[in-house]
């Protein structure tokens, strides 16, 4: 098991080395110019020229790659173009704030889901699937800024005009309230993927023989939904799960704006409008090795769920 | 069982999470002397010689003081310095006031207004803000003593106090500057009213009152700038209570918060102008006759009004209106369809012909291209609207690779140098004038304009290059901006400044 999780490890490299070379030659060859963005508009070419060459952005695609790999050997992400902050220390500041939004969300998501998929795989064709079934399709149609827009409106805005006090902070980070709102918005579109999930994973293992034969037994039908039918059921819906937190990992730029989250999501996109290389890279390097991590747990998660593929880690 | 247990868990684990949630919010419950401002971005960082955008500059406002500074209706009144003299037309001396204290305690003299002079200015640092005082000719700036300065200009610079009371030129201490080297930015040091106490990165910086500023203490103890990047975020904060103060509201909210009872709306005119440009060099709008043609065929008021709504007002001239020397009388281009017929025709081209109008992806400026169309196609002219990401437009639009464009100045000075100069003067070609303006005689009045020391002389220069302007018709003004603050109605001693960096020194809490 050890020996294959360092060979998955060693197997990052490669995908890290090609996800930044992939970054940077977009980012370089994009049109625009960083020394323009950061500098008024009415910098002469001289004032232009004379950032670029501050910004080392004078030199050739490969010198300037080689150089960032150069610095990546030694631990350094660079600086970033705009405010000369250390890339790895701005990257550092947002990701708490991205951990605990994704963690947050995808426990309502999970509990919401499993709960839904489970209930409308059981009482299949009845009100109860057709209402789970609606709900997440409302849930996956729903856009965040709308939802986020709607729970501001109704906890902050509406409560402060009839009560006097906002029932939650309409935005900001720092406080489990402040979480809340933003947690349900992400939370309830991945709701919805895992409720179909769950619930599809959930009728097919539900029609095998063993489940039959558990109900012949006389096994209540909680144990026979929830300790034998649930766990076999549990495989795609891990994959799916562990899909939905890497993505949840990458931030999510419309709610982090409408809520000011301070996470990755809305840095990434300022360093993209302002071709800030540096932090780009850096954030494109993180979101990678996050991923990796994420689907390298996810596998080694089968194996709990299912003894049988403790085999192929060997 | 276990799945049992597990259920129970979390309804216990979400429960409790809701039931925390449903405490009052924090901001609701706000200390009395904190003072809590919604800015329309995070900040990038706190050395005011390396920003250049607003929402940094408003908080380095708090912390840094200037030798001199704006006064609210945007004249220049002393600050770090008491008063000033010009000692030739190009060397201006400061006395600067003594007993200033930095923020670190150690007390303020004319080598921390040298050194911060020189290390903006030194090309190998990378500054920002090194272009809006690349007038000064830092290589002889004298130190007579601990308390007075001399700053040449390389040339006569008229305006020159009015570009030191722009934020880029805020003071900041020499030692601190030694101390933090390239962290300067996360730990700055001036000696302002307010300084800093923590920067939550992404999230607020926290100020403090500094006790021993120089104008006595600030009215409030603390000073939160919480970023929030969404426009309706922001308005319902104010409205709720979670923020005292917040900047750029939206055009849209402007009713709701006129209508409301806790909160007041302050509109003021901001110094930007919305303009659409043609590139004067290239064809067919090489030809003064077809831009004036253009210019007749506009209804600028529509365009105002679509575009910008209350957050505009239809521009009447080739500045913004509130900057003195604005020349109210030079717009000549009232809506004329035949004129405008017999221009294109006199200029041979009676069929129209076909343009591109490129823009970024500024939903404004995308209306207006739009509307345009509709209002251009009556004289058979066609427009393609090409839509750009921000930096390769701004790289197109300085390479001259444009018909048509759209662009905003922010004379953030208030100076009619900073808002004509950088615009129409030839040797700008490439940098703010994209419009590819050249014309001898313009060139002359401002560079005259700025070499004039008389105030009312120098205004009599710029209306003058203003006419010229209208007849050379480079540019198609849309709107002068209008922006608002929502300010709770418990805030007292609240000035808007036109600069849009309100000042928080005298405002309250009651």
């Amino acid at each position: 098991m050890i020996r294959y999780i360092f060979k998955r490890l060693l197997s990052l490299i490669p995908v890290l080395l090609g996800a930044t070379f992939i970054v940077f030659a977009i980012m370089f060859f994009t049109p625009g110019d960083p020394a323009t963005i950061m500098l008024p508009q009415d910098a002469t070419a001289e004032d232009i020229a004379m950032m670029r060459d501050f910004l080392g952005l004078n030199e050739p695609f490969l010198v300037q790659y080689r150089d960032f790999l150069l610095r990546l050997a030694q631990g350094d992400l660079g600086n970033s173009f705009r405010t000369g902050q250390s890339v790895l220390g701005l990257i550092l500041s947002r990701l708490p704030a991205t951990m605990q939004l994704a963690t947050a969300s995808l426990v309502i998501a999970i509990m919401i889901g499993l709960i839904a998929g489970v209930v409308a795989a059981v009482r299949q064709y009845t009100v109860w699937d057709g209402g789970a079934m609606v709900t997440a399709l409302l849930g996956v149609s729903m856009p965040n800024f709308w939802l986020g827009l709607m729970l501001i409106l109704f906890f902050a805005v509406f409560w402060a005009n009839s009560f006097g006090y906002t029932l939650l902070p309409a935005s900001g980070y720092g406080t489990m309230q402040h979480m809340i709102m933003p947690a349900i918005v992400l939370g309830t579109a991945h709701a919805a993927f895992i409720t179909r999930i769950t619930r599809s994973s959930m009728l097919e293992v539900l029609r095998q023989d063993y489940i039959r034969m558990a109900k012949a037994k006389g096994l209540s039908p909680f144990k026979v939904v929830f300790v034998h039918a649930l766990r076999n059921a549990l495989m795609p819906v891990v994959t799916i799960i562990g899909l939905r937190f890497g993505v949840l990992l990458g931030g999510s730029v419309v709610t982090e704006r409408i809520f000011a989250w301070p996470g990755i999501g809305r840095l990434l996109i300022d360093a993209v409008r302002a071709q800030d290389y540096n932090v780009v890279q850096g954030i494109i390097l993180t979101y990678a090795i996050i991923f990796s991590l994420v689907t390298l747990g996810v596998d080694l998660l089968y194996s709990f769920i299912d003894p049988r593929v403790k085999v192929r880690y060997r | 069982m276990k799945s049992r247990t597990f259920i129970l868990l979390a309804v216990v684990t979400l429960s409790a999470a809701i039931l925390i949630g449903c405490a009052p919010s924090e901001e609701a419950a706000v200390a009395e002397s904190h003072l809590i401002v919604a800015n329309f971005a995070e900040t990038q960082t706190m050395d005011p010689r390396a920003v250049e955008d607003t929402a940094s500059h408003w908080i380095n406002n708090q912390i840094f003081d200037g030798l001199v500074r704006r006064t609210d209706d945007m004249g220049v009144e002393p600050a770090l310095a008491t008063d000033w003299s010009f000692v030739d037309e190009r060397t201006i001396e400061f006395n600067l006031r003594q007993d200033v204290l930095f923020h670190n305690g150690v007390e303020f003299t004319a080598e921390d207004v040298k050194f911060t002079y020189e290390t903006l200015l030194d090309r190998s640092l990378g500054f920002a803000g090194r272009s809006r005082l690349a007038m000064i000719d830092v290589e002889n700036i004298e130190v007579i003593d601990d308390y007075t300065i001399r700053i040449p200009t390389n040339q006569p610079f008229a305006a020159v106090l009015t570009y030191l009371a722009h934020s880029s030129s805020l003071i900041v201490s020499k030692a601190a500057v030694e101390e933090h080297g390239a962290d300067f930015g996360a730990n700055p040091v001036g000696t302002g009213p307010f300084k800093l106490s923590r920067w939550d990165r992404g999230t607020a910086v926290h100020l403090e009152r500094f006790d021993e500023h120089w104008r006595g203490p600030a009215q409030v103890e603390q000073l939160t700038f919480r970023g929030i990047p969404e426009g309706s975020s922001r308005t319902i904060e104010v409205e709720t209570g979670g923020v005292h103060v917040a900047q750029q509201i939206p055009e849209t909210d402007f009713n709701r918060l006129r209508e409301s009872s806790s909160v007041e709306l302050y509109e003021y005119a901001a110094m930007r102008l919305h303009y659409i440009l043609f590139n004067t060099q290239a064809e067919p709008f090489n030809d003064v006759r077809v831009r004036q043609a253009i210019s007749y065929a506009l209804d600028i008021e529509e365009l105002a009004e679509v575009a910008y709504g209350g957050a505009g007002t239809p521009a009447r001239g080739y500045m913004n209106s509130s900057i003195w020397a604005f020349n109210p009388d030079v717009y000549m281009y009232p809506r004329n369809m035949d004129r405008a017929r017999e221009l294109l025709a006199e200029a041979g081209y009676s069929d129209g012909f076909r343009m591109t109008m490129t823009i970024d992806d500024s939903s404004p400026r995308q209306t207006i291209a739009e509307i345009m169309g509709s209002q251009l196609r009556e004289l058979g002219i066609e427009i393609d609207i090409e839509i750009m990401e921000w930096g390769a437009y701004l790289q197109m639009t300085a390479g001259g690779e444009h018909d048509m464009a759209q662009l905003a100045w922010l004379a953030s000075t208030g100076d009619p140098h900073h808002a004509l100069h950088p615009n129409y003067f030839s040797g700008n070609i490439g940098a703010a004038n994209r419009s590819y303006t050249e014309l001898p005689e313009l060139d002359e009045l401002l560079l005259a304009g700025v070499r004039e020391p008389d105030a009312a002389r120098r205004e009599q220069i710029y209306r003058e290059a203003q006419e010229l302007i209208s007849g050379f018709a480079p540019i198609i003004p849309v709107a002068d901006d209008r922006e608002a603050v929502g300010v709770r109605a418990n805030v007292t001693g609240f000035v808007p400044s036109p600069s849009g960096y309100h000042m928080f020194h005298e405002v309250g809490l009651n």
